[in-house]
């Protein structure tokens, strides 16, 4: 039996059941890793001896007749801007190169509670600004449905892990769509939870009105339950975090959306292809297609461009070459060091739009559209119930095809950037392939803490696909 | 209808701002980035928005604070490990007046 190709629930009944060792599925992944991992490069640092010690915890555990997790002895990989504790942690980042941090991000606390195997840090755009996984100071990670292509980004390791059987689940964290756009590239499964329903809690900040902790599976059962894991009680470390319910909703009868500005031109025919596969699997399961819109979807890409640079730019500022990582002589020496190039032009245009004379030209007008965006979702979500489109423009792109090109880089990200800015949840469902073998998905949208209908309908599509 | 300009982008003064030292290359290529994104936003600025009020969070209502009761906190040596200097319950830094 390859314990790589189990789904995690296989995994953690077999583990409950004494079928197979947390060992043996640990020791199984790690083969996996070194022997493939040097051609696709989803890991910066591969937990082996971590890994191993908390396989075996599980198994004595079980042994002893103990209660086991929700997740006993599946082996999870986590995105490298998530703090582990007394693991390298480094953003793939030049600056933190090195730094281990002294606590444990609420997310992971809460996986090692459920019994999972953290098995290693996963690769990323630079503090997870970028769309391919190639602005990683450590070099890109590749695509494993076809290597020459990106495996999207920014937590383009952790979607490439989950595709190439590293491990079955994965954590990433969304600001744009970091989530659900690498889901997409890799065929795998990839939500961003409404905000707030993950604690932030040790997730280094990108943009913390926009950031959001959320799973990777190859199914949507199995992200079910590692969005159960990480959600959990609010945590009084992160304020903006709360407990959400997972009511189960019936499928049928609820009203599918789709918006007309999603489904036209620039739209790859396979991608729409795709959805509308999708919309007639939806009315075959009892549901409703209607058209609705979103009139402010092309403002998302450069309002999301202001109000993240900006808050980027402040969040940055704590890397100052004193209290931890890098130091290169002074701070801005630090700095100009130790940041790659798409961290410092944002940095750059952040620090434009809110300094003296342009921020209201700038940043206050980002956030006014940022409202117009929401006041969107809201009419739409009052014309159904939960909308359909595709979450990429096109499929994997190629290696350095938008490398030297931020705006079309940033282009890629056009349907996902509005649900951060609305705080909404966003599912990225496989959805076929094209001609060439290259994977297609859905985006799936709902209102806000109505994550488990999001759910709900991505695992009744899923069965229908 | 209301056309803005691209302001000229100072990346002197901003790189000065931010702490970041750049080369001159690579401060003109960024200066070209950065007027290219701001041309991007050039449709937002079109955008009419004299009655609409700033979102600056999605979570709009204030979430309570955590009660204010003292908690033990990460031991000092712990939490000072990363820092590239520390010396006597302080951070070193590099000496910046003779």
């Amino acid at each position: 039996m390859d314990l790589t190709t189990l789904t995690a629930r296989e995994i953690r009944d077999k583990v409950a059941q004494g079928g197979v060792t947390a060992r043996a599925v640990a020791e199984a992944h790690l083969a996996r890793i070194q022997a493939e991992d040097g051609k696709i490069h989803a890991f910066l640092h591969v937990m082996q001896a971590e890994a191993l010690a908390a396989a075996d915890a599980v198994d004595a555990k079980r042994k002893a007749g103990a209660r086991l997790g929700p997740l006993a002895g599946v082996p999870v990989a986590i995105k490298d801007n998530l703090c582990t504790k007394g693991v390298p942690t480094t953003c793939a980042s030049k600056i933190l190169e090195g730094w281990r941090p002294p606590y444990d991000a609420t997310v992971v606390e809460r996986l090692k509670a459920a019994d999972a195997v953290l098995i290693g840090k996963t690769n990323l755009d630079e503090f997870a600004m970028g769309s391919s996984t190639e602005n990683s100071a450590y070099g890109p990670t590749k695509n494993p449905h076809d290597l020459t292509r990106t495996p999207g980004g920014s937590s383009g390791g952790s979607a490439a892990a989950v595709a190439a059987g590293f491990a079955p689940l994965a954590l990433g964290s969304d600001t744009g769509g970091s989530i659900r756009q690498p889901a997409a590239l890799c065929g795998v499964v990839g939500m961003k939870p409404t905000y707030g329903a993950v604690s932030r809690y040790g997730l280094i900040a990108f943009a913390s009105s926009l950031d959001q902790v959320g799973p990777f599976a190859r199914n949507v059962e199995d992200a079910w339950e590692l969005m159960k894991v990480i959600s959990g009680p609010r945590d009084p470390r992160d304020q903006t975090s709360f407990e959400m319910g997972w009511k189960r909703e019936d499928v049928k009868g609820l009203r599918i959306g789709l918006p007309k500005e999603y489904l036209g031109a620039g739209l790859d025919p396979a991608c729409a292809a795709a959805v509308d596969r999708a919309r007639k699997a939806c009315e075959v399961l009892g549901m409703k297609a209607v058209e609705v819109s979103l009139p402010n979807t092309a403002q998302g890409i450069p309002t999301y461009y202001l109000v993240a640079t900006v808050e980027a730019a402040s969040n940055l500022a704590r890397y100052d070459a004193t209290h931890f990582g890098l130091r290169k002589g002074d701070a801005a020496h630090t700095r100009g060091a130790g940041f790659g190039a798409e961290v410092k032009r944002r940095i750059a245009l952040g620090t434009f739009a809110s300094s003296a004379g342009y921020t209201d030209a700038y940043y206050v007008k980002a956030l006014k559209v940022r409202r117009l965006i929401l006041q969107d979702f809201d009419a739409a979500f009052g014309a159904c119930d939960l909308v359909l489109c595709p979450p990429v423009p096109a499929p994997a792109f190629k290696i350095g095809e938008k490398a030297s090109d931020p705006v079309q880089m940033y282009l890629s990200d056009v349907f996902t950037v509005t649900a951060n800015l609305a705080g909404i949840p966003g599912l990225a469902l496989p959805c076929g392939k094209t001609a060439s073998g290259l994977p297609l998905g859905v985006q799936l949208l709902g209102p806000a803490q109505r994550d488990a209908r999001v759910l709900a309908v991505a695992q009744a599509l899923e069965g229908a696909l | 209808m209301y056309t803005p300009a691209v302001p000229e982008v100072d990346l002197v003064h901003l790189a000065r701002l931010a702490r970041l030292d750049l080369p001159p290359e690579e401060a003109s290529r960024l200066e070209t980035d950065c007027r290219r994104v701001l041309d991007m936003a050039a449709s937002v600025q079109k955008l009419d928005t004299a009655s609409v009020q700033p979102l600056v969070h999605a979570m709009e209502s204030v979430p309570p604070l955590r009660p204010d009761e003292p908690k033990p906190s990460l031991p000092r040596e712990e939490a000072v490990k990363g820092a590239p200097a520390f010396q006597d319950g302080f951070f070193l830094v590099p000496k910046i007046k003779d």
